[in-house]
């Protein structure tokens, strides 16, 4: 058989399971495998707040008296190199969900519409997950509008909100992958997985959930779990995230302000928020040689544009003896923080 | 979506961005309404729930 027959008999979903599974771009999801992790490795304390922790994935849920970390984890299956880990805090009573939320954009969904799909994922508990039947949540949510947040679609907020795939998975203390097939309605225009804890009673000491691998195809069986590169997820992410810092040049427009300039490669999905990663920034003055840290840098976004050189005003920069004109390098490593998730 | 604080931004007298506290951090929000932070506040202002502080 010749390499282009290989692969039209394959276009019916998953005929050839063994062929697919070579196919790259077939797991829709980003950052499946947790490698990504911009934003930092450990976030802890965190109670109701909803937000973004490894890449591309939004986690939250929760009530004012939760609890709970999410940690980029090493403990993941064999050929894993991460895991992300979910724990509630001991002794912690809120048993509110926890929801591990990837949404898609419109562009990316539309190769669901009307097919039937396969998600799969590598899950384990550990010790004391609270769990009455040691389950999960597992749910797929689908709309018909275009770009709607991750937010909006747990809350049930999406044009044309359904759930394809909704059910809970018991869950061991050892690694296992799990799949679940789901069905589209032809009309589908924007999806988001989600999993969940199913937290009861009151903590113990382990009471944690892991996650790594998930996978969303087209078909009706599970494939391999389709490993990327750090640099090919990486790319993925940064045009729903991007950091930056050291190198970056500017031009003081004032004794305290440098306006920067930022190129945009890949172009975000839409114009970014700027946000501070740090506020303690190292700059170096290259008019009048003069270095010299900042400790309370704040940031003003000027662009409205997701593609092309981002620019912004940094402000409070006002310890190299500059003056308007002076051309400036900072030196600090990922300070700024573009923003442009769903 | 919890914000504070919000006021626009200006460049060379044209309103470019909304400067807030949301969840707790400072960040400043493009006028675009695909950026999911300035929907949030499109929407809050629609409801009621939040007011923009003119720029300096």
């Amino acid at each position: 058989m010749t390499k282009a027959r290989d692969i039209a008999s394959a276009t019916t979903p998953n005929a050839n399971a063994a062929l697919l599974a070579t196919f790259p771009h077939r797991n829709l999801i980003i950052n499946g495998a947790m490698q990504v992790a911009q934003r930092g490795t450990s976030f802890t304390g965190i109670t109701s707040t909803i937000a973004y922790r490894m890449d591309r994935w939004q986690v939250g849920f929760g009530a004012a008296g939760s609890n709970y970390s999410i940690t980029q984890s090493t403990d993941a299956p064999d050929n894993f190199k991460y895991s992300m880990k979910w724990q509630r805090t001991a002794s912690n009573a809120v048993t509110n969900s926890i929801w591990f939320s990837q949404a898609f954009e419109s562009i990316n969904s539309k190769v669901v519409a009307g097919k039937t799909c396969t998600l799969s994922y590598y899950a384990k508990k550990g010790a004391d997950y609270s769990a009455s039947s040691s389950d999960i949540q597992v749910r797929i949510i689908s709309g018909t509008g275009t770009d709607q947040s991750a937010t909006s679609a747990i809350t049930a907020g999406w044009t044309g909100y359904a759930t394809p795939l909704s059910t809970t998975q018991v869950i061991t203390t050892g690694w296992v992958r799990y799949t679940h097939t789901v069905t589209f309605a032809s009309n589908v225009n924007q999806i988001s997985v989600n999993l969940a804890s199913n937290s009861a009673g009151t903590a113990g000491a382990d009471d944690s959930l892991y996650i790594t691998g998930v996978q969303l195809e087209v078909g009706d069986t599970a494939t391999p779990f389709e490993h990327r590169s750090y640099g090919d997820e990486l790319a993925r992410c940064q045009r729903y995230l991007k950091l930056g810092g050291a190198g970056v040049y500017g031009i003081y427009n004032s004794a305290a302000n440098i306006e920067i300039s930022i190129p945009l490669n890949p172009n975000m999905r839409a114009a970014p928020t700027l946000s501070m990663a740090k506020t303690t920034v190292t700059i170096s003055n290259k008019t009048n040689s003069n270095t010299a840290t900042a400790t309370s840098v704040s940031a003003v976004n000027i662009s409205s544009s997701p593609s092309g050189v981002y620019f912004a005003q940094i402000g409070n920069c006002n310890v190299t003896s500059a003056s308007a004109g002076h051309i400036a390098q900072f030196r600090t490593d990922e300070f700024l923080q573009l923003d442009a998730e769903l | 979506m919890n914000i504070e604080n919000a006021q626009y931004s200006a460049d060379n007298g044209e309103n470019v961005s909304v400067n807030a506290t949301i969840n707790g951090i400072t960040v400043s929000v493009p006028l675009d309404p695909a950026n999911r932070h300035y929907a949030e506040i499109l929407r809050q202002v629609e409801a009621g729930e939040l007011a923009i502080a003119d720029a300096d």
